[in-house]
């Protein structure tokens, strides 16, 4: 079941996303060609005018409608170079804040679900592997494997507030993850990578690099902020940043 | 040190005496407050029997010291005892001919069709078709037939709080204080509780049961796809039921599995339960859906994959219908204490009766329902205030039907269980006044009567065919009846000018067939022990109100006698009566002098031969409002 996770975290994000609202309209007011962008986007306008005007005269209405594609895209140009530079501190930003926010952590008595996805070429059905996880947690379950799928499952319990590491051995190879049910407001990570593009998504624990291995998941309750989603507010909250930042600044 | 500062500050509380005076002042002005309304607690336990419970005083010791602090005392059922008809009497202080509900059932005279004695459903109005979706432009809502108004509507009006946890013909709940729905109170298909057992066993074929369904299934290596079976979709024309695939996996040689529904997975045992898992059923593509919640039973994993699905229950934390009141209510309870059923009889007594579980398997399922009981009425307990608190308990009646008499210490588990319950409430509000009761109490159900067949045999009732277990209103020959049966405990006469094909004049015929046939029901012999099968007949007070839905006549069985299940829908079976062949062994749908209930005061409640209006005469006595009037047929219509 989704947990509220209350005042607390929501104080958090409201202050990040304001000041990121903030932050990001000072950086495109200092780097990006406002004077450029205000010609494309009168340059729309007038097109869309031509539309109205010159209805009965095809040739105008097409010449219209080439310019204002080439409007457009100069508008997207113009806004591309800001907004790329805006990817990376976002990317971290929304990826630290969905570490904390986004789940909570396993409560104490109730059952979770740990699976193991291992690559396609892999046999599950003959694979030795065990699970092991820290003092206060427990493996209810001797591992499902589940061939359809290349994955194998185990339940586990926390049984007491707790943070450690589950232990894979997969074939005689050791392989990590963390594990919390501890109470605090903590970052916590649902899947650890076997690769790159999946660390990408799942940026909160580093990746680890084995050949049959594609990821280690826990599945922590889902978190829910005065029930909403933890980016509505991060929007909504950012969304006030930037006008608060575009009238002062 | 800062006390001392304050106290040179305020020199008035340097004097002991005058903070003396102050202090006695604030308590008395607090004791005012808390006096403005009496705290107290009733629980309302379904089934309890007088005569188990004196049977076992020793096992049971809260009640024990109920009786010697306070009162116990036979409590007086309704004609019929039946668990809604009863509660809804101690809901209004209303006989049954007051609140309307005189059987789980009731049929619509014109067009003969049964229908829930206690809520129905009122379809939007107007409606906009789009493709194959057609769009509410008014909304529809659940209305409680029940009439009369609830004693704790009273108390609240009058500023008492008050918190009614699953009162039984409580759907939806009247809009005062905290409520949960009770008894009623549907599943997510708009049922009383349709499981779905799937199996792959080869010897069985897909069809639906009574209580659920059996669906055969085929499985590969281990995988499986099941298909649950949700809600008809209201926003189609065609009302297609919409459908939520499970995906089970089992391990190739471990007896364990993974059930994925929707997001959630869960890992299963064979022998194991799981918890809630939340399930959704879309009924607009990304814009709405239905929301329920499923158990899953693990019943067997390997070599056969058999898994029972209860009942979709409406999901507490995001409810499609009306469950409680406030609306989000549910959903904050189920944040601190997890989900929880909200069907209104929980307890799984179809699929035991339908060989998909064992008794243990059942016994397994009820104790699920009567721990989520506990940790509900501790949650209510935790969180009261002040004011009133009812609670009801549904576990005793469930597990008695199939205990009865057969199984007493399994059936005396669930009351020490219950009596525990009742011990950890005197100790968590002690200054309230406690209150326990039960609608009915129980007897042996060995012999099941079929009441149509007793009236075609003497000319009552004609059918087009022949007699047959599978018959039912349908059946009936409507030109050459004159009484049928419908329900545990009604007899309808074919009324001219009441019902559709009426044959029996008003005035003097029908009360000459009503003289008959009440004759008639009370000389009835049992052929094959000659004991008598029916005990009393009583005919319910009419009023202009409850005359379509009143029946003619209340029939009270013998004990170890009760209305056949086929009776309950209007069948017709061969023969008059038969030995009870179902798990379901004991019943309280006879004659209500057979069976009391029980009344329990943590104080001397002066009683006299109380009967169920007594008690909500006498819980509102304590915060000082008369008993209800008994005409109520002004009352409400939710």
């Amino acid at each position: 079941m989704e947990v509220d996770i209350g005042a607390v975290p929501l104080t958090l994000i409201v202050v990040s996303a304001l000041i990121s609202g903030a932050a990001s309209v000072a950086f495109i007011k200092r780097f990006a060609d406002l004077g450029g962008m205000r010609k494309a986007v009168n340059r729309i306008v007038a097109c869309l005018l031509e539309f109205r005007l010159f209805a009965d005269e095809p040739s105008v209405v097409l010449k219209a409608q080439w310019n204002l594609l080439a409007a457009n895209a100069r508008l997207m140009r113009l806004m591309a170079l800001p907004a790329l530079a805006l990817i990376a501190p976002y990317w971290l930003l929304l990826a630290a804040a969905d570490g904390f926010f986004a789940h909570a952590p396993l409560t104490p008595g109730e059952p979770s679900v740990v699976t193991l996805r291992c690559r396609g070429s892999e046999d599950v059905r003959t694979a030795i592997v065990t699970l092991e996880a820290p003092a206060g947690v427990t493996v209810d379950t001797a591992p499902v494997r589940i061939p359809v799928d290349s994955e194998i499952c185990w339940r586990i319990r926390a049984q007491e507030p707790v943070s450690g590491r589950l232990a894979v051995h997969y074939n005689g190879r050791l392989l990590t993850k963390t594990v919390s049910s501890s109470r605090g407001l903590e970052s916590l990570s649902d899947l650890r990578a076997g690769s790159v593009w999946l660390f990408l998504l799942h940026p909160e624990e580093l990746p680890f690099s084995d050949p049959a291995i594609a990821s280690i998941r826990v599945a922590y309750p889902k978190a829910t902020v005065f029930e909403l989603p933890w980016l509505f507010w991060f929007c909504a909250a950012s969304f006030v940043g930037a006008i608060a930042g575009a009238t002062v600044c | 040190m800062e006390t001392s500062t304050n106290a040179r500050r305020s020199p008035q509380f340097a004097h002991p005496l005058v903070a003396a005076l102050l202090f006695c002042l604030l308590a008395a002005c607090g004791s005012r407050g808390t006096a403005r309304y009496p705290n107290v607690v009733v629980l309302g336990i379904d089934g309890m029997d007088p005569s188990f419970v004196s049977r076992h005083w020793d096992e049971l010791p809260n009640l024990a010291a109920l009786r010697d602090r306070g009162t116990f005392q036979r409590l007086a059922t309704t004609a019929p005892p039946q668990s809604p008809v009863a509660w809804a009497t101690f809901i209004t202080g209303l006989d049954p001919s007051g609140h309307e509900l005189f059987d789980f059932v009731h049929r619509d005279p014109q067009t003969l069709r049964p229908f829930s004695s206690m809520s129905g459903m009122e379809t939007p109005r107007r409606t906009l078709s789009i493709g194959p979706y057609l769009l509410p432009l008014t909304s529809s809502r659940v209305v409680s037939l029940r009439r009369g108004t609830p004693f704790w509507q009273t108390l609240a009006d009058n500023g008492t709080p008050v918190e009614v946890i699953h009162m039984p013909t409580e759907y939806p709940p009247v809009d005062v204080g905290h409520a949960l729905a009770g008894m009623g109170t549907p599943d997510l298909l708009g049922s009383l509780g349709t499981f779905t057992f799937f199996t792959d066993d080869p010897t069985e074929v897909s069809r639906s049961v009574s209580g659920g369904r059996i669906v055969k299934l085929t499985s590969e290596r281990g995988h499986a796809i099941l298909p649950l079976v949700g809600p008809p979709n209201p926003l189609r024309r065609d009302a297609r039921a919409t459908v939520e695939n499970l995906i089970v996996d089992v391990d190739p040689e471990q007896p364990a599995a993974r059930i994925r529904a929707g997001s959630e997975d869960v890992i299963l045992r064979q022998g194991e339960w799981s918890n809630w898992i939340p399930v959704e059923f879309e009924l607009l593509p990304h814009v709405s859906s239905a929301h329920g919640m499923i158990r899953c039973f693990a019943r067997q994993l390997h070599p056969l994959l058999e898994l029972y699905v209860s009942p979709i229950n409406i999901d507490p934390v995001d409810p499609s219908l009306p469950i409680a009141t406030p609306r989000k209510w549910s959903r904050t309870v189920a944040r601190e204490i997890g989900r929880f059923s909200t069907l209104g009889i929980p307890e799984d007594s179809s699929a035991l009766r339908q060989d998909v579980f064992t008794l243990p398997e059942f016994l397994a399922q009820t104790k699920l329902v009567l721990d989520e009981e506990r940790n509900l009425l501790a949650y209510a307990l935790r969180h009261y205030s002040g004011g009133l608190l009812f609670f009801y308990f549904s576990s005793i009646d469930q597990n008695s039907h199939i205990l009865w008499g057969k199984h007493e210490a399994e059936l005396l588990q669930i009351y020490r269980a219950v009596d525990a319950s009742i011990g950890e409430t005197k100790r968590a509000v002690p200054d309230a006044r406690l209150v326990v009761l039960s609608d009915h109490g129980f007897a042996a159900f060995d012999r099941a009567v079929h009441l149509n067949t007793w009236l075609r045999d003497r000319g009552y009732l004609a059918l087009i065919g022949q007699p047959a277990s599978d018959t039912d209103l349908g059946s009936i020959d409507w030109f050459a009846t004159k009484a049928y049966a419908l329900g545990l405990n009604a007899l309808y006469v074919n009324l001219e000018g009441r019902e559709a094909h009426g044959q029996v004049p008003p005035g003097r015929p029908y009360q000459a067939l009503l003289g008959t046939l009440r004759e008639q029901l009370l000389a009835w012999r049992d052929p094959g022990n000659g004991a008598q099968v029916v005990k009393a007949v009583f005919e319910p007070r009419r009023t202009p109100h409850n005359s379509r839905v009143a029946p003619d006549l209340i029939v009270g069985y013998a004990p170890g006698y009760r209305a056949s299940w086929q009776t309950g829908i209007g069948g017709t079976p061969a023969e008059e009566i038969e030995d009870n062949q179902d798990p379901w062994i004991g019943d309280h749908c006879i004659n209500p002098g057979d069976v009391p209930g029980v009344l329990f005061t943590s104080w001397k409640a002066q009683l006299q031969s109380p009967r169920l209006q007594d008690v909500t005469a006498l819980v509102l006595g304590l915060y000082g409002f008369p008993p209800p009037k008994p005409s109520g047929e002004a009352g409400r219509r939710n």
